[in-house]
């Protein structure tokens, strides 16, 4: 049986993860740069942004792997652990990066604020992904019962 | 142990008969192996033996080097270990789930998301059993028809 959780599966889940969290960055600079600095504008490098915010957000995916089964307690501690590592490397970003005002705490709290969005939203549609896969199962398993 | 096969004609009944000095654990592991190729699992419950039928059995679970199997309401030993059952059960409706368990499909009743790539079953004693998303694709080939290897 295949049944090993190695570099092929965490890429695939990654890979998953990253176009979830490119399309939620997008939402998310849209909504903290019409809140807080809506009338500047951008070229076209702009649109990069989500695609390495969303970058950085999906490395964790690669060291927060584990082949043991973690129980629900140590599972939520990860993704807590995760989630502040993406914030902490986020809002170095966001004080390093010149064009970011970092300066007025109320578009920093938006960004910290934003992050812990982003990761709590890619759960529900990691989730809503997962329950398609259990509904699929299902139905397999109803005509697996029957034909048996 | 001298092993001995004999041809019998047809009208005759087939009979496995094992003369030992004592019932070892070897011994018993053989049995136990009959006893699955025949539909049953061999154990001993309260000082006696009994067999229970596989179509009974919920999951199978290995625990501290230990095996254990779940009917619906009960849980009984058995002298094999969980590769050795799997192997015997092998094309029936039992499939890996956890690294020590093994999961009869013909007793859950659903399959609902966990966290993280994990699917619980909902087992038809109401029982949940979590499935480990190392297994999650086996299971889907196994439900679509295409077996676990």
């Amino acid at each position: 049986m295949k049944n090993k959780y190695g570099i092929k599966e965490r890429l695939g889940e990654a890979f998953r993860l990253y176009f979830i969290l490119v399309t939620l960055i997008t939402i998310l600079l849209m909504v903290v740069g019409m809140l807080f600095d809506g009338d500047r504008t951008f070229s076209y490098e702009a649109f990069f942004s989500p695609l390495f915010y969303a970058f950085i957000g999906v490395i964790p995916v690669f060291f927060f792997q584990s082949d043991k089964e973690l129980s629900m307690k140590r599972l939520i501690i990860r993704n807590v652990l995760y989630v502040l590592i993406v914030e902490a490397a986020i809002l170095l970003i966001v004080f390093k990066a010149p064009n970011i005002p970092s300066d007025r705490i109320e578009v920093v709290i938006s960004i910290a604020v934003g992050v812990l969005v982003v990761f709590i939203l890619s759960l529900i549609v990691e989730y809503i992904f997962e329950l398609t896969q259990a509904n699929e199962m299902n139905a397999y398993l109803e005509e697996y019962q029957k034909n048996k | 142990m001298e092993l001995r096969v004999r041809k019998i004609p047809i009208n005759e009944s087939e009979v496995l008969e094992i003369r030992c000095h004592k019932v070892t654990d070897d011994v018993q592991e053989i049995i136990s192996f009959v006893k699955s190729r025949q539909g049953q699992l061999s154990t001993e419950h309260d000082g006696q033996r009994i067999e229970i039928p596989i179509v009974d059995v919920f999951y199978a679970e290995s625990v501290d080097n230990r095996l254990f199997i779940y009917t619906s309401k009960d849980s009984y030993e058995i002298k094999l270990k969980l590769y050795e059952l799997e192997d015997m059960l092998h094309g029936k409706t039992f499939i890996r789930i956890q690294k020590g368990m093994l999961l009869n499909l013909m007793k859950v009743k659903s399959i609902k998301p966990a966290l993280s790539g994990r699917y619980t079953a909902l087992l038809k004693n109401n029982e949940e059993v979590v499935i480990s998303r190392k297994y999650v694709s086996g299971l889907k080939n196994a439900l679509k028809g295409g077996g676990d290897k």
